[in-house]
């Protein structure tokens, strides 16, 4: 069974008068402990498809498969608790809460499940030794860099112990350093972890921590590739417009 | 212009705001409105029937200080004979007991006329529609009557049918003729009975005597011109004779309507000042969210006076809209309570311009001050703000600073009422005019404190409560501790009013009580008609009754207590023109030994504290062998109070048969409630005097200084042997043929007193409730404006898993939470207002009883506060709670 499974994927929005097509029959398999890259230009709908894959929204048609549940078969509360104890969200505004320290933050989905007692508390803390953040335990988001932020971010996408990670331009807010300890931090968490990740970004060079690539245009995807066939992150940015350009091409 | 442009353009994306704020103004508006054209209203209809009812009369002739007042009616035609005089019309008023058709005594008293028609044309021009209620007798003869609609409605009287007034041997029984319609209001306090002249001075047993004449001069003469002729000669002839002049009584009148009136504006003020909460709430929260806007204006070049400038024009505005729709509302309230009520609205709905002019300035008035720490706070925003990628928190230092401010306001009030160099002539108007708003002003300056602290305080209560995680409700109003600050004012403002009236009522209430032992009975001989009351034939008749009970000497237990008036000397009084003393008291002359036997006052030491019960017997003892000295009182604790008196000490009475004469104070008792008897039997009526509390000296005294022979009221111990009170009073009427005696228990009567009080209390009380409905609307809004500026942190929430049950309890915890700043804020100052109006009435009257909060009444209004708190954010948190994940994260983004 593989942790994610999308199948003819549609989702429309009502623009005015205007139905805009954001994602037009989209299906992709996501197999256990894959790192993923949905690359795309902006508007090309990769991250409606991550909203999707999280179960914010419901798909206008088709079907989406997390863990072997069927989001769009499930009720509000089913679908929310299933996103808080399978699904880690990083979002590239980090979404931290303002009000909640930085272990808060982390333990936000085990509180929620009232999971307060010292398993608890041995897990966030354990995610953050993981994480660096040992001496940012009691600090509030406003007082850390973005890259704090973002490993925050990280640790509570990470608490649950979720079977997929959903991470939408994790880095976009980033600087150069910060994006690229974020995007180690999520390579590790795959290739040592186990854990399955999709991300979503426009950058190669962040794409290039990721096992695969998915590049969309236009709410669809237009080819998937393996990073391994990228040397580094020019050649792959080379591979990405390739496939665009092919897509564009009136032979395609 | 362009500051115009700014302030409406945020209108637009802040339509339900928008429209809540102005609601809660025009709600406040129109509750003003309501309020003063309701009571101009009444006012127009009382003043005109009384425009009416006194006619065209300039002086009017009255005995006064007398139980009888009654005057030779010759008077009328030596008057008739003045050339400066018109016309002069006698007439003979008393009051009676109202009987229903079974001859049982109803509630209250009525006014007894008797005058003479058609002479009496200021009566004949009162409006009865002849045929369907019948008409005027003519004439100063027969058994015949016109009543009012209330006395008919009481006496379950018809047009044809017959009423009965219970007289001294017997009973009357008239004819009704007509019904006249008197203004609503007037005729539930006041109902009257109109006979032919003649018929009463016969039921009397007092012919040929009138105890009013009204005099209507000839045009041109001067009223004075002619006191200075008549009120010698008539002094000559009996010195009690005065003359008032109507234009005086009209004045009085209206200076005695001018406190409600001044009530009638308050009443919606309070109100007012909740919308003005309001108000600041809302442009705060214009301020906060527009952060980056205006740190984008600055950038732009507008200046800090435009920016100010924005925020100003903004209340104005929503005040100016909300008046505008407030003030035909509140006409709106008016048309249908005058349609509902046409009895209190006999000249239908009459708008207040004072009232429409004074809500519609006052509300402008008060969005201005309230947009002044917006405005401020707007013109501080940097130019770099706008890129900050969070909002501002409160800080600190802007709490501490405004903690520290609040501090002195808040201690205006307390320093006004306790210090001893305010004086107490100005204390009504300091407290009212500057120590109530200083309080209020500091209250609020507190509030942002008192969110930070409460919260602090009372989150984990609520998160438990709510089964939601406490540290979510963390800061959620700290955050903007300003917002919540003016939303948690306008919850304070309806439950400080309700807590300081409920707890002003309270005290006053609960510091009237009646001793354990105290007479079964009190007999009082109420109307002007029995005469100078019991003589001793009579009272010895009394005190054979079988009923009566009698003590181990056999000695019947009936107390004849002889009431009378005795005025205090000048300057002992300490009286500063407040007018508010009265500058007399009620001497209420016993037989010491009797009147020690049957009642158990509680005697209190020579400086009014209370006494062991040894220690009070031996003060009752010595009291009493000083009373039967002479000249000697036992006073009340407020008269003791009042005059800074101690056992021992001389006080002069002003007394009628020997003018100013010195009493030494016996003893010092906790207020027995005789007084009340006295005042529910109307017998002070008959002095037309205020009186400050009462004084007890002995019967010979009352004979000898006052000159009191019979007597008017009688406390009675019962021998029940079966028979019910009632029978028992029915059996003294028939035994005695008093049929103008009326009995009654001082428990029963104190129990429906307190009874009428607390519906009076809660009916004002209400003011407090229409304030915290406006408060509401705050709440409503303010919980809006928390979701629209958390929107994208409520989309993270549910995006990591909060369930909208989940996120529905923390949005309504958050509610629950300002509303428990509200209520924190609302009783605490309550409870200062309840303190500094305790200190108020010491300093006014000279004795404050003990405070006495009604603490179920205190709960019941912090619960009505967190109802109103929780309802009023269902609907933000319900929407917010149907959003899809998404929908909050997008829309959230949109709006930072």
């Amino acid at each position: 069974m593989n942790p994610l499974e999308a199948h003819e994927v549609r989702k429309t929005f009502r623009q005015g008068q205007r139905v805009v097509v954001a994602l037009d029959g989209v299906s992709l398999t996501v197999a256990q402990g894959e790192f993923l890259a949905v690359m795309g230009a902006s508007g090309s709908g990769k991250s409606t498809l991550l909203h999707l894959l999280a179960g914010l929204t419901a798909p206008s048609s088709g079907r989406i498969v997390v863990d072997g549940q069927d989001l769009s078969a499930m009720k509000d509360r089913q679908l929310t608790l299933f996103r808080r104890r399978r699904i880690g969200l990083v979002f590239q505004a980090f979404n931290l809460i303002p009000t909640l320290s930085a272990a808060e933050n982390i333990a936000l989905p085990l509180m929620l499940e009232n999971h307060n007692g010292a398993q608890a508390q041995a897990k966030v803390e354990a995610l953050l030794g993981t994480l660096g953040l040992e001496h940012r335990r009691t600090h509030r988001p406003d007082v850390m860099s973005g890259g704090e932020q973002q490993r925050v971010a990280i640790g509570r996408a990470l608490a649950a112990d979720p079977a997929l990670i959903l991470a939408d331009e994790p880095t976009g807010n980033l600087d150069s350093q910060s994006s690229r300890s974020v995007c180690a931090l999520l390579r590790d968490l795959s290739g040592r972890d186990g854990k399955t990740i999709v991300m979503v970004t426009h950058e190669p060079s962040v794409a290039a921590y990721a096992q695969r690539v998915a590049v969309m245009r236009d709410g669809r995807i237009i080819d998937s590739f393996p990073t391994s066939q990228a040397h580094d992150s020019q050649s792959l940015s080379l591979r990405y417009h390739q496939s665009i350009q092919q897509s564009s091409s009136p032979a395609s | 212009m362009a500051i115009g442009k700014l302030a409406f353009a945020s209108f637009r994306t802040l339509k339900v705001r928008v429209a809540l704020t102005v609601a809660a103004v025009a709600l406040s508006v129109s509750l003003v409105v309501a309020v003063t054209s309701g009571y101009h209203s009444m006012e127009v209809a009382v003043f005109r029937y009384l425009a009416q009812y006194l006619g065209s009369t300039d002086v009017q002739v009255v005995r006064t200080g007398d139980v009888h007042g009654a005057m030779d009616e010759a008077i009328v035609e030596q008057l008739k004979a003045d050339p400066m005089v018109a016309r002069v019309v006698g007439r003979f008023e008393t009051t009676t007991r109202l009987l229903d058709a079974r001859g049982e005594p109803t509630q209250g008293r009525a006014f007894l006329l008797g005058v003479q028609l058609p002479e009496d044309a200021d009566v004949a021009a009162l409006g009865m529609a002849e045929g369907k209620f019948g008409r005027w007798f003519a004439g100063d003869e027969g058994n015949v009557a016109v009543v009012d609609q209330e006395a008919a409605k009481r006496m379950d009287a018809r047009m044809g049918g017959t009423i009965t007034l219970p007289g001294i041997n017997r009973k009357l029984t008239l004819t009704v003729v007509g019904i006249v319609h008197k203004p609503g209001i007037l005729a539930e306090h006041i109902q009257t009975i109109y006979v032919p002249l003649r018929t009463l001075q016969q039921y009397a047993q007092l012919p040929g005597k009138v105890n009013r004449i009204d005099v209507v001069l000839k045009s041109g003469v001067d009223p004075q011109a002619f006191a200075r002729v008549w009120e010698p000669r008539l002094q000559q002839r009996d010195p009690k004779i005065k003359l008032r002049f109507t234009a005086d009584r009209k004045h009085e009148m209206d200076r005695n309507l001018r406190a409600v009136r001044l009530l009638s504006y308050l009443g919606g003020t309070i109100s007012m000042l909740a919308a003005t909460f309001i108000v600041f709430s809302t442009l705060s929260m214009g301020v906060a969210e527009r952060s980056r806007v205006l740190a984008m204006l600055r950038a732009v070049g507008a200046t800090k006076r435009q920016i100010a400038g924005t925020v100003v024009l903004e209340a104005i505005a929503l005040a100016g809209v909300g008046a505008a729709i407030g003030a035909p509302l509140g006409w709106l309230w008016v048309k249908m309570l005058a349609w509902y009520f046409p009895d209190y609205f006999p000249t239908g709905a009459q708008l207040s311009v004072g009232g429409v002019a004074f809500g519609a300035t006052a509300s402008i008035a008060a969005a201005v001050i309230a947009s002044l720490l917006p405005a401020w706070n707007a013109t501080r925003v940097s130019p770099l703000e706008g890129l900050t990628p969070l909002g501002r928190t409160t800080s600190w230092r802007g709490m501490i600073t405004s903690a520290l401010a609040a501090v002195p306001l808040v201690l205006v009030d307390p320093i006004l009422m306790f210090a001893p160099q305010v004086p107490r002539g100005i204390a009504l108007w300091a407290h009212y005019g500057v120590g109530l708003p200083c309080l209020m002003l500091g209250f609020f300056l507190l509030s942002p404190m008192f969110v930070y602290v409460t919260e602090r305080a009372l989150a984990g209560p609520v998160a438990w409560l709510m089964r939601v995680r406490a540290p979510l409700l963390r800061q959620q109003l700290s955050g903007s501790a300003w917002r919540a600050a003016g939303t948690a004012s306008a919850l304070m403002v309806g439950l400080s009013v309700l807590v300081v009236l409920q707890t002003q009522g309270n005290t006053v209430l609960n510091g009237w009580r009646l001793p354990d032992k105290f007479p079964d009975m009190f007999v009082a001989a109420t109307t002007t008609m029995l005469g100078t009351g019991l003589d001793e034939a009579q009272i010895r008749q009394l005190q054979s009754l079988p009923d009566i009970k009698r003590d181990a000497r056999g000695r019947a237990q009936v107390l004849p207590i002889a009431i009378d008036i005795a005025g205090l000397v000048a300057g002992t009084l300490d009286a500063d023109g407040t007018g508010i003393v009265p500058d007399k008291t009620m001497f209420l002359g016993v037989d010491p030994d009797l009147a020690l036997e049957m009642m158990e006052l509680e005697f209190r030491t020579p400086d009014g504290k209370p006494a062991p019960p040894a220690e009070r017997e031996r003060l009752a003892r010595q009291a009493v062998e000083m009373l039967k000295l002479g000249r000697h009182i036992i006073v009340t604790d407020e008269f003791r109070q009042l005059k800074g008196l101690k056992i021992g000490d001389q006080y002069p009475l002003k007394t009628p048969r020997h003018g100013e004469v010195q009493y030494t104070v016996a003893g010092v008792v906790w207020s027995p409630g005789i007084d009340v008897m006295v005042q529910m039997y109307d017998l002070k009526q008959m002095f037309e005097e205020r009186s400050a509390g009462s004084v007890f000296g002995s019967l010979e005294d009352a004979r000898r200084d006052f000159g009191v022979e019979r007597i008017n009221l009688f406390a009675i111990n019962l021998d029940y042997r079966g028979a019910t009170k009632k029978e028992v009073e029915e059996r003294i009427r028939k035994t005695l043929g008093l049929w103008g005696l009326v009995a009654g228990d001082v428990r029963e009567i104190k129990n429906k007193i307190v009874a009428g009080f607390r519906r009076l209390l809660n009916l004002i009380s209400t003011v407090a409730l229409a304030a915290i409905a406006v408060a509401s609307l705050g709440v409503t809004n303010t919980i809006m404006a928390s979701i629209r500026t958390r929107r994208w942190q409520l989309g993270i929430l549910r995006s990591v898993g909060v369930t909208r049950s989940q996120l529905l309890r923390t949005i309504l915890a958050e509610a629950l939470l300002l509303g428990l700043v509200g209520c924190v804020l609302g009783v605490a100052a309550g409870l200062e207002m309840a303190v500094n109006a305790n200190g108020l009435t010491t300093k006014v009257f000279g004795y404050g009883p003990p405070i006495d909060v009604p603490w179920p009444v205190v709960l019941a209004g912090v619960g009505i506060i967190m109802l109103v708190a929780l309802v009023a954010s269902l609907w933000p948190a319900t929407s917010a709670a149907r959003q899809e994940p998404l929908a909050l994260l997008q829309s959230g983004r949109a709006a930072a």
